[in-house]
């Protein structure tokens, strides 16, 4: 009941976009879906087919984003569980950071992938192999860093499960075909050219670029502010830089750390496998908001369970309760 | 010390909840998202560019040469592979107006 009134006041605060035209890129993504093409990069395959110009409308683009919008926020408040998944629910619902990828229809991607994310989440926990496969085909059909969802599946059951040597053997070796099974997407992501979209400068440098705009958008996500379609990583400053390099050093170490709890490694190990490729296949734009969404179902449930302790609405949550 | 907490987080959702009508509203027009983005960054070409590109689109060409020129400025001290790219939109934007 409560859940369904958040997702109410979810879609009462979106309605403006019900007569919102398409912008931007949303014109171009639109025509690449009907676009005669010898090969459709497996990849891309969800995202595209949800967007053939015959299927949508602004308006139907716009509701489309909503409702998806909606069944993320509704698998986050089942991934948090009471006080905490419907706290952790309404920050990921309602959060301003979110709204590029709700409100732009060329996000619907970036929804796709959170939404295949959090299916994998869920399948994993509840122990469900299925459902785990599920959300992995959802992901990897969306968008390229969906292809990030296994690892994610894999790594959530073994933080909440365990997982014996022979079960870890199984996997390195199915990622080791994943990894050779997919090496053509993976090599084109690796080495886009400026004129794909990639950035001019790569490798460490282009790294310590993206570091920072990935510590300014992290920062939006407490301060509130400076949210833009236009997250220029070159006129950032250095210091974005040195926060970024303090953030990921302080998540490498938390994440060792032997006394950390459950829940704060799986978030902080989500949150790395979503959001390090960035610091690898480096873009000319960096990261924008909406390449934060699928990072911020953890966020929002790490947020959560903070928020839930601190008014003492509850303090366990059933994740971190999920005894080995 | 914990009330002060409890009330700093209400504050922050209120902040946040507001912010997101305000962005929703942003995202109804393009004028209006490149016109907030150009708020945050000036520094940055892009927001100028669009924005011209926009103007140029409803027939305002003087406002159009201005948002153009503006961009153009701000790619200067850019990667020059960035600054071909500036030149080339700004060359697609006059070419798709006419």
């Amino acid at each position: 009941m409560r859940v369904a009134l958040l997702l109410a006041l979810v879609a009462g605060l979106y309605a403006p976009l019900g007569g919102a035209p398409f912008i931007y890129e949303d014109a171009q993504t639109r025509q690449a879906a009907t676009q005669p093409r010898d090969w459709v990069p497996p990849t891309r395959v969800l995202a595209l087919e949800t967007l053939r110009p015959s299927l949508v409308s602004p308006q139907t683009a716009h509701l489309g984003n909503l409702l998806l919008h909606l069944a993320n926020t509704t698998l986050v408040a089942s991934l948090g569980g009471g006080w905490v998944g419907l706290v952790a629910a309404g920050v990921f619902a309602l959060h301003p950071v979110n709204v590029q990828a709700v409100a732009y229809v060329s996000g619907r991607a970036d929804l796709l992938v959170t939404l295949g994310l959090l299916v994998a989440c869920v399948g994993a926990w509840r122990r469900s192999v299925w459902l785990a496969v599920l959300g992995v085909v959802i992901g990897a059909w969306s968008k390229e860093i969906g292809l990030m969802v296994a690892p994610i599946a894999l790594w959530t059951w073994a933080c909440i499960h365990g997982l014996s040597r022979r079960s870890w053997s199984g996997l390195v070796l199915v990622a080791v075909v994943s990894v050779i099974a997919l090496w053509p997407a993976l090599y084109a992501m690796a080495t886009v050219n400026p004129q794909g979209g990639g950035s001019p400068i790569t490798g460490l440098p282009g790294a310590w670029l993206q570091l920072g705009a990935v510590a300014s958008i992290l920062a939006s996500v407490i301060t509130l502010e400076g949210f833009t379609i236009d997250r220029d990583p070159w006129v950032l400053r250095d210091g974005w830089r040195v926060l970024g390099a303090g953030l990921l050093t302080g998540a490498l170490v938390t994440l060792l750390h032997p006394r950390v709890s459950t829940s704060v490694r799986w978030g902080i190990g989500v949150v790395l496998f979503v959001l390090g490729p960035r610091l690898i296949v480096q873009t000319w734009t960096g990261p924008q908001e909406h390449h934060l969404y699928a990072a911020m179902g953890p966020i929002s449930l790490g947020l959560g369970a903070a928020i839930t302790r601190l008014c003492a609405l509850e303090t366990t949550w059933p994740l971190c309760a999920t005894t080995r | 010390m914990r009330t002060l907490l409890r009330a700093g987080v209400l504050i922050w959702m209120a902040t946040g909840l507001f912010q997101t009508g305000t962005r929703v509203q942003t995202w109804t027009s393009e004028r209006a998202l490149w016109q907030a983005a150009l708020t945050v960054s000036p520094a940055s070409p892009r927001p100028w560019l669009n924005l011209g590109r926009e103007y140029h689109l409803t027939g305002r060409r003087d406002l159009a040469q201005w948002y153009y020129a503006q961009g153009e400025r701000a790619s200067l001290d850019r990667h020059p592979l960035e600054r071909i790219a500036v030149a080339r939109a700004v060359a697609r934007n006059r070419e798709l107006a006419r």
